[in-house]
């Protein structure tokens, strides 16, 4: 006759045999992986402010600005894009950095804003939700936000957790966001592009009154790609544009291209973005150029977007006093030399409203881009 | 279906009534405050590997790890009051060459170079406590704490935020770690058993400063106890820099049991 201790001994391992062969189940069909993949379309993550403020429907015109705000490193010299050897960053450094831009953005009064390389966790910035942040130190209601860099864990240069991605920021409400993922890389391995960076488009309909058909893009194109991504990105970003004309609405789009305007005179910068010991364009270099500093073959890449749609600074406009609009630079303690950053709409600028912010130099290795939207009566 | 189910809830039923092994030579017995056996080895492809140096004395140590991260534990044994065997736990961690390695360039940077690891190393004392309720099985309790050397300044941000390692980290970066849990092991026919603990860290002097491990274990051991298989998973909870997050690990590990 079994006694009530063992009757009790037997259903006790009873349950934690049930328990242990669930989460075996579980273990097995359910890891996370360390590197997020995303669907081709999917909806963005939104926000809202802790208090919304009101909007006065007096608006004729909506100020909208583009602004690739680099995680909050400022101009520091970060191994990943500015010959550096700085990966984390310290609280006080991502702080900083964060003061200044809200501090820019405060002044500027952008309606619409567009924001490239904002951190939500990651282990670089200190795990700083840099978009709640902003959104808790400026005027706006809403934001929506599609990462295109997101890992539990990259086990490179000690990066560790990241969650990067692009922003749209707006006094109205934004509805129907999504995140549209790009091309990815084909010049990677396969362990790199795992864990590598999945750029993608963020859009959203932007809810001003009395009109139902305006949407706001936001694209953070390839840096680095040596393949064709970089056009695929463009090309992927026109595509949408084009879808939303030809259904009747009206956009603002613009972002960090990585590409130069047409007409540029300088298309090479292997040679200003060298670091110490590289060498390029010598006989026997190999390779010839920098990855993502040689825009020669990318000349004409733009000329179909500059061809349908208006262009803040329009290609004349650029090509009589480039310097003026250059945005950005990878050498920490020099001017603008090149410009990356715009803004497209297939409706109309306010005339001679773009601004490119250059004054803004410690805040981010790109400058603002700013322009006036006028809303149809 | 139905039937299928019914005949798995019979057979396990059965399993359990008929087991009458019981783990009395102390083999497969780490995390109890059982030794092993004078002179018999038991090394793990991925848990600790243990050796009996007498029947009071028993050493373990990772044997693939140990030259990266060496971590050895001296288990004494003192004897068994009212049912109950204690043993007490006194060990030496030493990470620096492991983190060093770890603080690289490129693939395989868990930590970034740009920070320097010094020399430093912990010391862990804690004991166990093991009861055997039922002939198949034994219940332990365990507690112990750990506090760090260290010969220079590490910096805050070099931490390796990842189950697993960063609660065995974590005494590096703080105060003292407090470790309590408890094990429950037997077998449900002589050659498969189980396994189910809870493991707590409590770290001192930080804000991310709770961690929970709870391991669920199968193990089939071959006839001459020579060798052991076990696979399960691992479920940790963690107040990590980056917040409190959940994971669910599988757990596999093969056990080689060398002597009596």
């Amino acid at each position: 006759m079994l006694s009530c201790r063992r009757v009790i001994f037997t259903y006790f391992r009873l349950l934690l045999s049930a328990v242990s062969i669930f989460f075996i189940l579980l273990a097995i069909t359910s890891c996370e992986p360390l590197a997020t993949d995303f669907e081709d379309t999917e909806g963005a993550i939104c926000y809202s402010a802790e208090t919304i403020l009101p909007v006065p429907d007096t608006f004729t015109v909506v100020r909208v600005m583009t602004w690739n705000i680099r995680f909050g490193a400022g101009r520091l010299p970060w191994f990943g894009d500015a010959c550096g050897n700085r990966v984390i960053l310290t609280e006080d450094e991502v702080y900083g950095s964060l003061q200044s831009i809200v501090n820019k953005i405060n002044l500027v009064k952008p309606d619409v804003l567009l924001l490239q390389e904002v951190d939500l966790n990651s282990k670089r910035s200190c795990y700083i939700d840099q978009l709640r942040w902003i959104m808790d130190h400026t005027y706006f209601n809403y934001a929506v936000y599609g990462s295109q860099w997101k890992a539990q864990f990259i086990p490179s240069d000690g990066l560790g957790r990241m969650d990067e991605g692009n922003v749209i920021l707006s006094r109205w409400k934004i509805s129907n966001a999504q995140r549209i993922q790009l091309a990815l890389r084909s010049d990677q391995d396969n362990l790199t592009r795992y864990f590598y960076e999945r750029c993608c488009m963020v859009t959203g309909q932007i809810e001003i009154p009395r009109m139902n058909n305006f949407y706001a893009v936001n694209i953070h194109a390839s840096a680095f790609a040596t393949d064709e991504t970089k056009q695929k990105h463009i090309g992927q970003f026109k595509e949408e544009l084009d879808r939303i004309s030809n259904n009747g609405g009206l956009f603002v789009a613009g972002g960090d291209l990585n590409t130069l305007p047409p007409d540029s005179d300088t298309t090479d910068y292997c040679l200003q973005d060298m670091c110490s010991g590289e060498s390029f364009h010598g006989s026997g270099d190999d390779p010839q150029h920098k990855e993502g500093s040689n825009y020669e073959p990318e000349k004409h890449w733009l000329d179909s977007l500059y061809a349908r749609y208006a262009c803040a600074v329009p290609a004349d406009v650029y090509k009589n006093n480039q310097f003026r609009y250059f945005t950005h630079t990878t050498r920490g303690a020099h001017f603008w030399d090149r410009t990356l950053d715009y803004l497209f709409t297939n409706y109309q600028w306010v005339d001679h409203s773009v601004v490119t912010h250059q004054d803004a130099t410690k805040e981010s290795d790109h400058a603002p881009v700013s322009v006036l939207f006028i809303l149809p009566k | 279906m139905r039937k299928a189910l019914l005949l798995l809830i019979g057979v396990i039923m059965a399993c359990n009534l008929f087991s009458q092994d019981s783990p009395a030579k102390n083999y497969w017995t780490g995390g109890t405050a059982c030794n092993i056996p004078k002179h018999r080895w038991e090394l793990g492809l991925f848990t600790a590997s243990r050796y009996g140096i007498s029947d009071r004395l028993e050493l373990s140590a990772h044997p693939v790890m140990f030259f990266l991260m060496p971590q050895v534990r001296l288990k004494v044994n003192w004897g068994e009051y009212s049912g109950f065997r204690l043993a007490t736990e006194h060990g030496i961690f030493y990470p620096t060459v492991f983190m060093r390695l770890a603080a690289t360039k490129g693939t395989g940077g868990l930590i970034s170079p740009e920070f320097t690891i010094p020399q430093m190393f912990s010391i862990y004392n804690g004991f166990r406590s093991s009861y055997k309720p039922f002939r198949s099985a034994i219940l332990t309790v365990h507690a112990g704490i750990a506090f760090a050397v260290k010969f220079g300044p590490l910096n805050p941000q070099s931490t390796i935020d990842l189950p697993v390692i960063y609660p065995r980290l974590a005494v590096f970066y703080n105060e003292p770690e407090f470790d309590a849990g408890i094990d429950f092991r037997g077998k449900f026919i002589p050659r498969f058993g189980w396994l189910f603990n809870v493991e707590n860290f409590i770290v001192c002097g930080t804000p991310e400063n709770y961690f929970l491990e709870n391991k669920g274990l199968l193990a089939y051991t071959s006839k001459k106890e020579t060798l052991r298989i076990e696979a399960g998973y691992k479920l940790c909870f963690g107040k990590y820099p980056a917040g409190p997050q959940w994971h669910l690990l599988p757990v596999l590990d093969v056990i080689f049991g060398i002597g009596r």
